[in-house]
């Protein structure tokens, strides 16, 4: 079975909030958070956050968003709603006010999706579109109806929660990606050559969801991400990486492109030099420039709003390797190679 | 089976992590990973080295920085890990590699 990566979209609120006024306005948690680490540490955690901006939800909802980012998607996919047999939403941070049980659900009726297969789960943050993809290809391998996926989610930081320091500030965002089986009314977009995902649940509360009154809150675990997360972090995307290629008999030097989250600037510099890219940007032949400064980390939405711009750019050429990486809450580490 | 594994891994780290950069003499309780002198990184290349070199796999789960962070408890959990790999083969009569 051959799946391909029909189309992608993203969409953002209007309204922005400067990352210098969030870090303000969060002042006493961020500092609560970054206290346990030494003065180093957290002088680093201030620096090289490359991140200007985040958007955020004001009136619109992240249903709004994935709304939006679903018609772009269907539209270029140049399909329908009722073509769509398989919604899957992987939102970390669907929001307080979503007034629905399930998010695939509403979008099921609301796209006329009526015959497709709803799903709503919460995976882990950016590496949550690696589980979703393999577990869309899961279903689409064992129903041979299910022809055409929609993979969306929608994510804004509970109030009062942007910050994620020492790691990143979150923005908002909401994301669609329709996957096709080849051969349905000549599929195009780039095909899927394998995805590596794992999960390490001991790593659950290194970033934690706590209620406080009643709301969302979202602790950091400043010390534990120091000591425990971050020795293995680039470890385990590394392993994933040379996993998802070796079974390509592919080697990092055959990716053409890189599509990694925008958690910071110091983060990107970390995976560029996991995969041995020079610094600089495209034009050196280090990473792709990407809008993160101006959207900040918007989890999952990260990978697919690089990859857009990537394509709007028009540097996606036919037969070109993509690798997309990323990790994120919970702690999930995923992997998906795909040849355009 | 006696294997000199503090001198293979200060060996390891002075030449491929630190590049020779730092003059920072590696002692056995020199903290690597919190002292800052291998990032995360830097962390691919040594557990790459310590899973060939000795013979072990590790579990995503050990490798903090509680388990790594000096080249005693690099030892220490290489010897845990060589006792226990030598215990499973005796007890099932595979012979020792």
């Amino acid at each position: 079975m051959n799946v391909r990566i029909a189309s992608a979209a993203y969409a953002v609120p209007p309204d922005g909030e400067a990352v210098e006024a969030v870090l303000e306005r969060e002042r006493d948690r961020v500092q609560a958070t970054l206290a346990p680490l030494s003065p180093q540490a957290r002088q680093k955690a201030a620096e090289g956050l490359g991140l200007s901006r985040v958007r955020v939800c004001g009136s619109q909802q992240p249903y709004d968003l994935v709304r939006e980012a679903s018609a772009t998607a269907i539209a270029e996919a140049g399909i329908a709603g009722p073509d769509i047999n398989l919604i899957l939403d992987y939102s970390t941070f669907p929001g307080e006010n979503l007034q629905s049980l399930s998010l695939a659900h509403k979008l099921s009726a609301d796209l006329g999706a009526e015959t497709s297969m709803n799903l709503s789960f919460k995976a882990g943050g950016c590496g949550a579109l690696h589980l979703a993809i393999k577990t869309a290809l899961g279903w689409m391998s064992t129903d041979e109806s299910i022809q055409t996926a929609l993979l969306v989610t929608g994510d804004t930081a509970p109030p009062g929660n942007r910050s994620l320091l020492p790691v990143t500030v979150q923005g908002d965002a909401g994301s669609a990606v329709i996957l096709r089986r080849e051969g349905v009314e000549d599929t195009e977009g780039p095909l899927l050559l394998g995805v590596e995902a794992m999960t390490l649940g001991h790593l659950h509360d290194a970033i934690a969801l706590i209620k406080t009154n009643g709301h969302l809150e979202i602790q950091v675990d400043a010390l534990r991400m120091e000591n425990e997360v971050m020795p293995i972090y680039y470890l385990n995307l590394y392993r994933l990486v040379q996993k998802v290629l070796e079974a390509s008999s592919l080697t990092l030097n055959d990716v053409d492109h890189f599509i990694y989250s925008n958690i910071s600037r110091r983060d990107r510099d970390g995976f560029r030099r996991m995969v041995g890219l020079p610094e600089g940007g495209p034009s050196e032949g280090g990473l792709p420039l990407t809008p993160m400064a101006e959207y900040g980390h918007t989890f999952a939405s990260d990978l697919i709003i690089n990859y857009v711009h990537l394509r709007r750019e028009g540097r996606i050429r036919p037969g070109q390797l993509l690798l997309f990486a990323s990790a994120g809450i919970g702690f999930t580490w995923g992997v998906t190679l795909a040849r355009a | 089976m006696t294997m000199e594994i503090k001198p293979a891994v200060r060996q390891f780290i002075a030449e491929n992590v630190l590049l020779g950069v730092h003059q920072t003499k590696i002692e056995d309780a020199t903290p690597l990973v919190s002292g800052g002198l291998i990032d995360s990184i830097g962390m691919i290349g040594l557990v790459a080295f310590l899973e060939a070199h000795f013979k072990v796999d590790f579990d995503p789960r050990e490798i903090n920085v509680h388990n790594l962070d000096t080249l005693q408890q690099i030892e220490d959990l290489i010897r845990k890990k060589l006792a226990s790999r030598e215990a499973g083969a005796a007890s099932s009569g595979q012979p020792i590699r």
